[in-house]
């Protein structure tokens, strides 16, 4: 919070609580007020504690997820120590430097540790994991880790700074997956990373990098791993042993392996020389369904205890079940359909940008469970503008603009989703009806999850890649740049990055260069709302049509589960048990 | 490999057809086959009605098939809305009689390629005989030997997830049989009486195989064809259904099942029309195959 | 000349295999996908990709890929999965044994329902009961098994609960010790009767639901079979003899009818196997099809290519064996 005007804080405080504002309101007149981001959302955690950002629906009164907080004394505990979750696809890569997956990174955090994590609910503050404390300079070029001196690997082995010294080089120089997560601030692990003592490592940076905690308490790329399991494994060819740790698990968390089958399930028990608080949960068993309609069956049967997968129309039928909770919970997730740069003109894409069922989308297909945005950054992340105004269906406009594109009544345009998942079906069905009224067909094209992601992040030219592809995206830790760059800078068309509809715009990359190194608060909410315009009005990149609600289902016994915006659809197994009922 | 499931009837089945159609009158044929047991009966009409369907179902559909309308999302069955809404708000009912044409449609045009290609192989390879036979029987043989379904799978995705692609994968699955088929057929009657006969006056092979030949294997094919429309009408369905056949909006039955998957619970009305179209349609196709081979063969003709 | 038989069909083996992997090795090449981009995942950088591209020998030229896998293959090393990075015969191991023996239960159903079906209802050829009869069986191949398993899977596990939702065990459980792979066999043979119940349990409704299909084709076969039989002079004479018309169709009729029905049979079981793919993906049952069904979805060219190629070479196998077994019990039969 502000220190320098209180009486602000204060009056937003009051408004949010009597609800006189919505969420969004306070945002804008926080920020008006010169209050910084993370700021506002603190004051918005603290008043509406279990309200909005986190709401079990069923859960008995005094039993909020902040469970997690209450002493492990005088709770009444089950006998049932296992949890389990559904998952609904395997996990081919377990290599926590390596996978970069939604549902890897809730596996890890079982049984792979960062150096610190997001505390609770938040974004932008921090708590302990492996690391006790931590430190850094006034410029933030130095951060100093210090671990506690009981850590331990599964493999035995102990984890002291050297451990997670070499655990930081093997993720830099093998390359893979999320490495440029922590690339971007450390580039030389040699000379960089230093080992002070044996429970003392800092981090040393070229110049000021305030975000790089937010980096190291991402969930994907920077665990720990064991380098004893490292040298033991590695081969000629491979160096890293990658092939190894992709199927094998060795790290310092609450839970070891005990069996890894990925495509069907993983179990884990809990492991007893863990240098944490023990956790409740024996065994954490992760069961691979593929089917919708069995992980909401296994749910209601209490079968299983935990499940993020869920469809939002499954989801608004579960919160009527007494035996659910279903936690609903903000993320950083915007949603939307990219559009060919290559292949539609500014004018055509502002026109289709008119023609998507905005709010048939978010009341009929995502039930709720999404809101509308303005762009690219959701109202979580520190950058976010609402000064930008939302569009709203529009087929006249539509129309007009198209024309003025000139695109004629009949011509077809093509769009591709990802099967296996219904409400893209919808969505695309929807515009597709909306476009059909205003003469232009637009033919759907349905392809594996798989090859969806080989042609938008391959090599194939954007002249024979459809018109428009769905996807969605939330960055690896709380910073638009995060969330922009690797989407609409030039620098990753093709295979370069995720810039799937080869946008290129200069002014657009001349702001993301400034805001890769911009040093305040002020400076990135500034950048990042002139890009955002861009992105949205002036040369559209994407249709923005929702930021993503999410919401994790539980068992309704299950106690201490805190959602984060940032570890979306992942658990804090640690701090998870289950009352007796 | 010159034995199949059908392989043994087969043979009995020509000359009995040959019989009927010589010494009785085709329409005499017909009645005593809906008479000789009621399933005939009920396999006939239910053909009829999918058939129509076939040819009128999208133009006499109440409402528009694929316009979404969300304002009337799962609403049950109803006096407007027969057998209720989905997702989207479409008429299912609407959506069961378009999505015929897709289902049951497909499936003939899939058996119909099949039919042409597999015949002229048969033909060839079975008159021909000797090294010709060998190299074509070998790679009916090949097919053969891929299984079916993983086959198909690998083609649709291949190709990409298109109706088309699905007529594609799945003639490449049946022709084969239709290849086997003929030839036996064609390697039996090559050595009767009328065909030598023919041959000794000079008749040219062509018009052989095109004028006493073919004819003759056609009665075994239509048998086998019958049986043929409900696999291939699963197989289409079921292709869709893992998402590799039609796409949304397309009203294909398969699609729509899957679609109602997620509203299992709340819209029963949603997976159970589909479903039932598509079993009534194989069912019919089934009884009126089997009821035909009963029929023609003579070993279970009488006791 | 059963020799003769066998060394020609097992030439063909040869041919069948080496056309199989083409034609699937070409199918999966057709289309320019990059399997190395899939594996690496979506914000990999180009250098992952290039990294995995090379590891795998994606970036060789396709005909020397073609000849690599073949080399392999004669050492029996199917090259690795893509998406599982295990060894695919590691995979086969793992997945085939849960597909054979779901195709065995729904066999075993199909059988002692169908037999007994069959039998009636030429016994009392177009009676009520062979109307009855006929319909279940028709049925039973009409009912789109997709369908079927979404709704039971409905009924008898969300709604009511009585049997589990698919897999072979339940989560948690652990697995027998491995010796055939088949749980309830190896359950067994670990002597853990509840074990045994518990997969049993679990066979249930995908069995049923595959062995419905054959149900059909099973009653029809000894339908006709028995059909034929009974309309044979020996039959009739046995029946002037004045011997139980129980003995006649069980000592006599059943004996001769259900030698060819067996084999059909027979055969249908490797059709089993390809219908087993729906069936798995419903009930999230490890078997081979759900293997094939996830390893096409993700361009695993290895997986696929080596799921073709056994199940090609079951198919030649198993139609040898039933050739050498014709010709055996039957001097006359010529094959070729």
């Amino acid at each position: 919070m502000d220190p320098r005007r209180p009486e602000d804080a204060l009056g937003l405080l009051l408004a949010a609580r009597t609800g006189r504002l919505t969420r969004r309101q306070i945002l804008s007149r926080g920020l008006q007020l010169g209050l910084s981001t993370p700021a506002i959302l603190a004051l918005l955690a603290a008043c509406q504690r279990g309200g909005e950002t986190a709401t079990p629906t069923t859960a008995p009164a005094g039993a909020t997820p902040q469970a997690a907080q209450t002493p492990t004394a005088g709770r009444r505990e089950s006998e049932n120590r296992e949890f389990v979750v559904l998952f609904f696809g395997g996990v081919p890569d377990l290599d926590p430097q390596s996978a970069y997956d939604n549902q890897a990174s809730a596996l890890f955090l079982a049984c792979y540790e960062m150096l610190i994590k997001l505390k609770g609910e938040s974004t932008f503050e921090y708590e302990p994991m492996l690391a006790r404390e931590w430190s850094h300079n006034e410029n933030f070029t130095e951060f100093t880790f210090k671990l506690p001196p009981n850590a331990v690997f599964h493999d035995g082995s102990p984890c002291d700074a050297d451990a997670v010294k070499r655990s930081f080089t093997r993720f830099l120089k093998m390359g893979r997956g999320p490495v440029n997560v922590i690339s971007r601030f450390v580039e030389d692990p040699d000379e960089q990373i230093q080992v002070v003592d044996p429970t003392t490592i800092k981090f040393v940076m070229a110049k000021p990098q305030p975000l790089f905690l937010a980096a190291m308490a991402s969930e994907y790329g920077p665990l720990v791993v064991s380098p004893k399991a490292w040298d033991e494994h590695k081969t000629a060819t491979d160096e890293f042993a990658h092939d190894w740790f992709s199927q094998n698990i060795v790290g310092t968390g609450p839970y070891k392996p005990v069996e890894l089958l990925q495509q069907e399930r993983f179990v884990f028990e809990r492991f007893d020389q863990y240098h944490g608080e023990r956790p409740f949960f024996d065994r954490i068993i992760a069961r691979v369904v593929p089917e919708d309609a069995t992980r909401r069956q296994l749910m209601e049967t209490g079968e299983a205890h935990g499940c993020a997968y869920i469809n939002p129309e499954d989801l608004l039928a579960m919160k009527q079940n007494p035996n659910l909770q279903v936690i609903e919970y903000d993320t950083t997730e915007v949603d939307w359909i990219r559009m060919n740069y290559a292949l539609l003109n500014t004018k055509a894409r502002q026109g289709f940008c008119y023609a998507w069922p905005y709010q048939e989308v978010i009341e009929k297909v995502l039930r709720g469970f999404a809101r509308p945005i303005n762009g690219p950054i959701a109202d979580t992340v520190i950058g976010y503008d609402p000064s930008i105004p939302t569009y709203t269906t529009d087929l006249q406009k539509a129309k007009q603009l198209l024309t003025e594109a000139g695109i004629k009544e009949g011509d077809t345009f093509t769009y591709m989703y990802s099967s296996g998942d219904q409400t893209d079906a919808a969505m695309a069905q929807l515009f597709q009806a909306n476009l059909a009224q205003i003469g232009i067909r637009l033919e759907l094209q349905q392809v594996e999850r798989a090859a969806l992601l080989e042609l938008a992040y391959g090599d194939t030219p954007p002249e024979q890649r459809p018109h428009f592809m769905s996807g969605g995206w939330w960055p690896d830790y709380n910073d638009s740049w995060n969330q922009i760059y690797p989407n609409y800078h030039s620098d990753s068309v093709g295979s370069k990055g995720s810039n799937a509809m080869f946008y290129r715009n200069p002014e657009v990359d001349r702001l993301m260069n400034q805001l890769k190194d911009a040093a305040s608060e002020d400076e990135i909410r500034r950048l990042t709302g002139q890009i955002v315009k861009i992105l949205t009005w002036d040369d559209p990149a994407a249709i923005f049509y929702a930021q993503i609600r999410k919401a994790t289902v539980l068992q309704k016994d299950i106690r201490g589960f805190v959602p984060n915006p940032i570890y979306i659809n992942s658990y804090n197994f640690w701090a998870m048990w289950r009352e007796a009922l | 490999m010159e034995r199949t499931g059908y392989a043994p009837t087969t043979r009995t089945i020509s000359t009995l057809a040959e019989r009927s159609t010589r010494t009785r009158s085709l329409l005499d044929s017909i009645r005593d086959f809906l008479t000789q047991s009621p399933l005939n009966l009920v396999g006939v009409v239910l053909i009829a009605v999918f058939l129509f369907l076939v040819a009128f179902g999208s133009l006499l559909a109440p409402h528009d098939p694929v316009q979404p309308n969300v304002a009337v999302k799962l609403q049950p069955p109803s006096s407007t809305y027969w057998f209720g809404t989905d997702e989207l708000g479409r008429d299912i009912l609407s959506r069961v009689m378009s999505g015929a044409k897709y289902s049951l449609g497909v499936a003939f045009i899939i058996l119909s390629i099949a039919v042409l290609v597999g015949t002229i192989v048969g033909l060839i390879a079975g008159y021909a005989g000797g090294i010709v036979d060998e190299l074509l029987m070998r790679v009916t043989d090949l097919f053969l030997a891929f299984p079916a379904l993983v086959l198909a799978m690998a083609i649709a995705a291949t190709l990409g997830r298109t109706l088309e692609n699905t007529v594609i994968a799945l003639t490449v699955v049946y022709w084969p049989w239709y290849a086997r088929l003929v030839r036996g057929q064609v390697l039996w009657l090559k050595e009767r009486e009328f065909v030598e006969a023919a041959r000794a006056i000079g008749a040219s092979p062509l018009r052989i195989l095109g004028r006493h030949i073919l004819p003759n294997t056609l009665a075994v094919v239509i048998v086998q064809l019958t049986l043929d429309v409900g696999y291939a009408v699963l197989a289409t369905s079921g292709l869709s259904f893992i998402g590799l056949g039609a796409q949304p909006p397309t009203p294909e039955w398969g699609t729509m099942i899957a679609g109602a998957r997620t509203f299992f619970r709340e819209a029963w009305w949603y997976i159970t029309f589909p479903g039932l179209a598509l079993t009534l349609t194989v069912l019919g196709f089934n009884l009126l195959g089997d009821g035909l081979r009963d029929f023609l063969d003579p070993r279970t003709r009488r006791r | 000349m059963i020799v003769h038989l066998i060394v020609r069909r097992l030439f063909f083996l040869v041919f069948v295999l080496l056309g199989l992997s083409l034609i699937t090795f070409v199918l999966s090449h057709v289309v320019p996908r990059d399997p190395a981009r899939i594996i690496a995942g979506p914000r990999a950088s180009p250098e992952a990709v290039e990294k995995i591209r090379k590891e795998y020998g994606l970036d060789q030229p396709l005909w020397r890929q073609y000849v690599r896998y073949l080399s392999g293959l004669i050492h029996l090393d199917f090259g690795k999965s893509l998406t599982s990075r295990r060894p695919v015969s590691e995979d086969l191991a793992r997945y085939l044994p849960a597909t054979i023996e779901l195709a065995l239960y729904a066999m075993l159903f199909a059988v002692v329902v169908g037999i007994p079906l069959g039998v009636l209802s030429a016994v009392r050829r177009n009676s009520f009961l062979d109307l009855i009869g006929r319909t279940i069986s028709i049925l039973g191949l009409s009912i789109p098994s997709f369908w079927l398993a979404l709704i039971l899977q409905f009924f008898l596990f969300a709604q009511l609960g009585l049997l589990p939702d698919g897999q072979r065990l339940p989560v948690g459980v652990k697995e027998p010790p491995r010796v055939t792979g088949l749980f309830t066999v190896d359950a067994l043979l670990a002597g853990n009767f509840g074990l045994f119940l518990l997969a049993l349990k679990h066979l249930l409704m995908p069995s049923f639901v595959l062995g419905l299909a054959a149900l059909a084709i099973v009653t029809r076969m000894v339908r006709s079979g028995m059909l034929e039989v009974l309309g044979q002079d020996y039959i009739r004479t046995a029946r002037a003899k004045g011997l139980q018309p129980h003995v006649v169709i069980l000592r006599h009729a059943l004996k001769n009818a259900l030698l060819p029905a067996v084999t059909v049979i027979g055969l249908q079981f490797g059709l089993l196997m390809g219908g087993a793919v729906l069936v798995e993906i419903i009930f999230s049952w490890p078997g081979i099809g759900r293997y094939t069904f996830q390893a096409i979805q993700n361009f695993d060219y290895n997986a696929v290519i080596s799921v073709t190629l056994v199940i090609g070479a079951a198919y030649v196998l198993v139609n040898l064996l039933v050739d050498v077994i014709y010709v055996l019990l039957d001097p006359r039969i010529r094959v070729t």
